[in-house]
């Protein structure tokens, strides 16, 4: 069995080699799986939405164009969080977006970015929405402000329910880096986060 | 280590990634020590509490705005699309060989047809040119030579008044 036939049960594998055959519906039934749960991934990383957005269409632009050359050599997910991991910290590293999140950090902060969270509701549930919001906007700071390669691994764990392996497969790295990284990260959020706890 | 598990595993515990044997020792040190199991609550905590940062939903219409956007990058343009299938016919993979093939004919051929012109062109020895110094009067008559100089013999100045063997350089 090759590397290749590895992956071939992989039902979005077989979507894919599917839309390589001419079968478009394949893709769109791949962006439609995929689509949201990446637009998270990318916000949650660079704590812009509509940025997150047009890297996620930059990705399924980059998995169209693949479609002549295409060889499963990883699970269809690994492959398409990995362009989307790198395509991310490509955004990260734009000069103008470190000084745009050098403006945004939080006087205490570290490296990182602000995510722009969703608007509370007026209403009789207000005040709970705000503690909810106050909430969020916490923990949001609190991961925004890991390091990338932390922040990376504990996002794709966290959110995304990755194995170690997996992650480490989508971020181009070792499964025991990938574990020090979430330690690392655990430990740090714990304590940004210890009123809350 | 002072007697207790390393937070590294307790977080990788957490998280399912152990090995069942590392996972086993751990669980059975948490037994038997409770400020690990503080410690592992906190990391549980906090990891609940990240859940409190819910999914955004895409903007409206994002789905079927990429969705168009890719199509339309897919589709071959009008104008340039036809050459893009012209070139795909030239040089796909059974006329691809053929085109180089026929092209190095073509140039050998060039090649060939311009060779003589080059190698017909005869060099004049040293030896040929004093022999047409010694006839430089004959070649002269005739307007065989118009522009000469290297052939003008050093040593057979014309005796003057004989303009005849005055070689023409204008």
């Amino acid at each position: 069995m090759t590397g290749q036939d590895l992956y071939r049960d992989d039902p979005d594998v077989e979507s894919m080699l599917a839309f390589q055959k001419g079968d478009d519906q394949a893709f769109e039934r791949l962006f439609r799986k995929y689509s949201r749960p990446l637009v998270n991934f990318a916000y949650r990383l660079i704590g812009n939405r509509g940025r997150a957005e047009e890297i996620v269409q930059e990705v399924f632009l980059e998995v169209h164009r693949a479609r002549r050359t295409y060889l499963p050599q990883a699970k269809f997910s690994t492959w398409v969080y990995r362009i989307s991991t790198n395509r991310c910290l490509n955004e990260l590293r734009r000069p103008e977006r470190r000084l745009m999140a050098k403006e945004d950090r939080d006087p205490g902060g570290e490296e990182g970015d602000r995510a722009e969270l969703e608007p509370v509701a007026d209403g009789p549930d207000a005040l709970q929405n705000l503690e909810v919001k106050r909430l969020q906007d916490a923990v949001a700071g609190a991961v925004l402000s890991l390091p990338v390669q932390q922040r990376t691994a504990v996002i794709l764990c966290r959110y995304h329910t990755m194995a170690y392996r997996e992650a480490a497969e989508a971020m181009e790295t070792t499964e025991s880096a990938v574990k020090s990284l979430i330690h690392r990260a655990t430990v740090t959020l714990k304590d940004r986060l210890k009123s809350y706890l | 280590m002072n007697g207790h598990e390393n937070s590294e595993e307790l977080v990788a515990f957490l998280d399912g990634a152990l090995s069942a044997e590392d996972a086993g020792r751990v669980e059975k040190h948490l037994g038997r020590c409770p400020a690990c199991r503080e410690i592992l609550e906190d990391f549980r905590r906090t990891g609940q509490l990240l859940n409190r940062w819910t999914e955004i939903a895409p903007s409206p219409g994002f789905e079927s705005r990429v969705l168009t956007q890719i199509r339309a990058s897919a589709r071959p343009r009008s104008f340039l699309g036809g050459f893009g299938n012209l070139n795909r016919w030239i040089f796909g993979p059974s006329l691809r060989w053929a085109v180089v093939a026929t092209g190095i004919v073509l140039m050998a051929g060039a090649a060939y047809w311009i060779y003589p012109l080059s190698r017909n062109e005869e060099v004049l020895t040293e030896a040929d040119k004093d022999e047409m110094a010694t006839q430089i009067d004959l070649y002269v008559d005739y307007g065989v030579i118009s522009h000469l100089d290297t052939l003008k013999p050093t040593d057979a100045t014309p005796p003057p008044g004989d303009e005849s063997s005055v070689i023409n350089t204008a």
